[in-house]
C-alpha cells in the first residue's frame, strides 16, 4: 500500500474541488490516488470513489435483486464494507473489481437469507420478476414477455449460477471479470456459466 | 460455450435513476459518520445489541403514543404546520422541489409537476397529480390512508416509496414502487386493482384528470364521504354528483383552493360558518380558508372558537399553534402569541411541530421583551433539540434579550 502523502492529498483536494460532484467520470485521478487519500481520512475521496463506481455496484444489486430497498441496502452495504476494510485492498488501482466482489458476496448472503426465510415460511418469494420489472419503457410486449420467461428461468437457478449468468448476459462481463467478481477461478466460472446457460436454454425453450 | 450477444442491459432501464446516486451516498455517509463505540468483541457486541433492544423498547413505550397519536389524529400538513395547498414546479425549474409533511412524509416533485390536495382528513390524505412526476416517501400512517390520484387512476399506499408519473395531457400514467407495496386502481382494472411490490413498475391508461375536465369557474367536483366502508369504485368516487351534505366551500378547501373557498363563503357566510361549525375539524379548515384569503383576524376567531368549544379535542394543539403564529406574525400580539404557543406545547404537538412551536415561543417572548420567558423557552428548546434547525436563531434571541453578558 503506497503511503498517502501530503502531495497526493493536495492533488486530490484540488481535483475534487474543481470537479463536478455527481456522475461525471474523473480523468485526472486514478483509483489508487483516491484510495490512498481515503485511507488518509479524506471523506471527499471516498465520495469520489463511490460516485465513480456506484453504477457498477448498483448494476450488480439491481440486476440480481430488482429495484427496491434490498438492492439499495446492498449498494450501501457494499460501499460501507469497502471503505471500512479499505486497508485490506492489496491493489488500490483495482478498487472497482474489489467493491463489485463485495457486492456479489452480499448478494450471495442475501440469497442465503432468502432461502432460509422461505424454508421458515417467512418469505413469500414474490420477488422473482426482477428483469421484467426493469424493462425499458420503449420495450414492446414481446420483449417484456421474453424478460418474464428469463426471470422464471433465472429464478430456478442456484444463486451462484444465476449471478454469473446475469453478470455475463445482462451486464456483459468478460470471463476474467466474472472470475474476479465471484472470487473463483476461471475454470469454475466457465463451469457455472455453462450449467446456467444450459438450464436457461432448457427453461426458456421448454416454457414457450 | 457462452456465445456472445449484446448484453441485455440495452433492454433495461439504468440501474440508478435520477436522485438515487445522491440519496444512496447520503445513507453511506450517515453510516460512515456514525461513531463506532466498540471495534471488536462478540460479547460486547451482544451486550450492546441487548441494551439497544431494551433502550428501543423503552423509547418506543415512552415516545410512540405521544408522538403518533396527535399526528395520526390530524389531517396532514406541511412540516412547518402550514396547510397543504396546490404545489406546482415550473417547467423550467432547475431542480426538483422537496415538500416535507408534518408526519415525516417527503414528496419530491420534478420540474413541470402539479400536485393538488384533494381530500385531507384525519383518516385520509388524497393528492391529485395533474401532470409531471412525483416521488413519495410515505411514513407508515397510524390508520390514515395515503392515496394519489392521477386521472382515473388511484394509487393506495401504506408506508412505502413510490413514484407516479404522467406527462402533461398524456393518456398514460406510470407507477413505480421502490419500497413497500401499493395498490393501483382504475376503472379498466379488476375490482381489487393491481398490487405492486418493491421494484415493480406499472404503466396504464389514465383518463384525463378530473381537475382538467372542470370548466373554469365551474363549482368544484365533490368527493364521496370519507368512510372506509364506502365503495372502492374509484370512478364513482371521483365523479359522483354532489350529495348536498357537504358545503361547496368545504369541498373547495379540501382541494387546497382556500382563496376560492373564502370567496364562496363571503365575510358574513364565514362568520356564520364559524358560529355554526359543530366539528373542530371544520373550524380548523375555516381558519386555513381565512388565512389564505389574507384575513388573519377572522382566522384567529375561528381558532379561538375551536379552543373555546373543543379544548380537549385532538385538533386543539394544532389550533393553538396556528393561533400563536398568527398572533405573532400577522396580528402583532407577541404576549398572546406566547400564551397560545405555550398552550399548544402543553396540549402535546407532534415532534416536528414542537420544535417549530418552541422556537416561535422564544421569538414571541423576546418580541414581548420578557427576558425570563425567553431564557426559559430557549433552555427548553436546547434541551429538547440540541441540534435543532433553529438553534442558532434561538441562541441569538436569548442572547439579545438577556443582554451582552448572557451566555447561550
Amino acid at each position: 500500500m503506497p503511503p498517502a502523502t501530503a502531495a497526493v492529498d493536495f492533488q486530490v483536494e484540488h481535483a475534487l474541488a474543481s470537479e463536478p460532484r455527481a456522475g461525471v467520470p474523473v480523468g485526472t485521478l486514478g483509483d489508487a490516488d483516491l484510495v490512498a487519500s481515503a485511507l488518509a481520512g479524506q471523506r471527499a475521496a471516498e465520495e469520489r470513489l463511490y460516485r465513480r463506481h456506484a453504477e457498477s455496484v448498483a448494476a450488480v444489486a439491481v440486476r440480481l435483486l430488482g429495484r427496491g430497498a434490498e438492492a439499495e441496502d446492498l449498494v450501501q452495504d457494499s460501499f460501507v464494507t469497502a471503505f471500512e476494510r479499505l486497508a485490506q485492498l492489496r491493489d488500490p488501482a483495482s478498487f472497482r473489481a474489489w467493491v463489485v466482489r463485495i457486492a456479489v458476496r452480499h448478494a450471495h448472503r442475501h440469497f442465503r437469507r432468502q432461502k432460509l426465510l422461505r424454508l421458515l415460511g417467512l418469505e413469500r418469494g414474490d420477488g422473482d420478476a426482477v428483469l421484467s420489472a426493469q424493462a425499458a419503457l420503449a420495450l414492446d410486449g414481446e420483449g417484456r414477455a421474453e424478460l418474464e420467461r428469463l426471470d422464471r428461468a433465472l429464478h430456478a437457478l442456484p444463486p451462484s449460477e444465476r449471478i454469473v449468468w446475469v453478470l455475463r448476459h445482462v451486464e456483459g462481463y468478460e470471463l476474467t471479470e466474472l472470475a474476479a467478481a465471484c472470487g473463483v477461478s476461471l475454470a469454475t466460472v466457465k463451469r457455472r456459466l455453462q450449467r446456467a446457460e444450459a438450464r436457461v436454454r432448457d427453461h426458456v425453450g421448454g416454457g414457450r | 460455450m457462452s456465445e456472445r450477444h449484446p448484453p441485455l442491459r440495452r433492454l433495461l432501464r439504468a440501474p440508478l435513476e435520477a436522485g438515487d446516486e445522491q440519496r444512496l451516498w447520503e445513507g453511506i455517509r450517515a453510516r460512515r459518520d456514525r461513531p463506532r463505540l466498540f471495534a471488536r468483541g462478540w460479547i460486547t457486541a451482544g451486550a450492546c445489541a441487548c441494551a439497544a433492544v431494551l433502550i428501543a423498547l423503552v423509547y418506543r413505550a415512552d415516545r410512540v403514543p405521544s408522538r403518533s397519536a396527535p399526528e395520526a389524529a390530524l389531517p396532514l400538513r406541511l412540516a412547518n404546520a402550514e396547510p397543504l395547498a396546490r404545489m406546482e414546479v415550473p417547467e423550467d425549474a432547475a431542480a426538483s422541489r422537496v415538500v416535507a409533511l408534518s408526519d415525516g412524509t417527503r414528496m419530491t416533485l420534478a420540474a413541470g409537476s402539479r400536485l393538488l390536495p384533494r381530500r385531507l382528513t384525519a383518516s385520509l390524505t388524497e393528492l391529485a397529480l395533474e401532470q409531471g412526476r412525483a416521488r413519495f416517501e410515505v411514513q407508515p400512517q397510524g390508520g390514515r390512508r395515503f392515496e394519489v390520484v392521477t386521472g382515473d387512476v388511484r394509487v393506495e399506499v401504506v408506508g412505502t416509496v413510490f413514484t407516479v408519473e404522467r406527462a402533461r395531457g398524456a393518456a398514460r400514467a406510470s407507477v413505480h414502487v421502490e419500497r413497500g407495496r401499493v395498490r393501483v386502481r382504475a376503472p379498466h382494472l379488476p375490482a381489487e386493482g393491481r398490487l405492486l411490490g418493491a421494484g415493480e413498475r406499472f404503466e396504464l391508461n389514465a383518463a384525463p384528470a378530473v381537475q382538467a375536465e372542470a370548466a373554469p369557474g365551474e363549482p368544484p367536483l365533490p368527493y364521496a364521504a370519507d368512510d372506509a366502508g364506502t365503495s372502492r369504485d374509484t370512478t364513482a368516487r371521483s365523479v359522483a354528483p354532489r350529495t348536498g351534505s357537504e358545503p361547496a366551500w368545504r369541498a373547495t378547501a379540501a382541494r387546497g383552493d382556500y382563496a376560492r373557498a373564502y370567496a364562496q363563503l363571503g365575510a358574513r357566510g364565514f362568520a356564520a360558518a364559524v358560529r355554526d361549525a359543530g366539528e373542530p375539524d371544520s373550524l380548523l379548515v375555516l381558519s386555513d380558508v381565512a388565512r389564505a384569503a389574507g384575513r388573519p383576524a377572522q382566522a384567529a376567531a375561528a381558532l379561538s372558537r375551536l379552543l373555546e368549544r373543543h379544548p380537549r379535542s385532538e385538533q386543539a394543539a394544532l389550533a393553538a399553534l396556528t393561533l400563536g403564529r398568527l398572533q405573532l406574525d400577522a396580528l402583532g400580539d407577541p404576549r398572546a402569541a406566547a400564551r397560545s404557543l405555550r398552550r399548544a406545547l402543553e396540549l402535546g404537538l407532534p415532534e416536528a411541530l414542537s420544535e417549530d412551536a418552541l422556537a416561535r415561543l422564544v421569538h414571541a417572548c423576546a418580541k414581548a421583551g420578557d427576558s425570563a420567558c425567553t431564557a426559559r423557552a430557549a433552555q427548553q428548546y436546547r434541551e429538547r433539540f440540541p441540534r435543532g434547525r433553529f438553534r442558532a436563531d434561538v441562541d441569538a434571541r436569548a442572547r439579545d434579550t438577556a443582554g451582552p453578558d448572557a451566555r447561550p
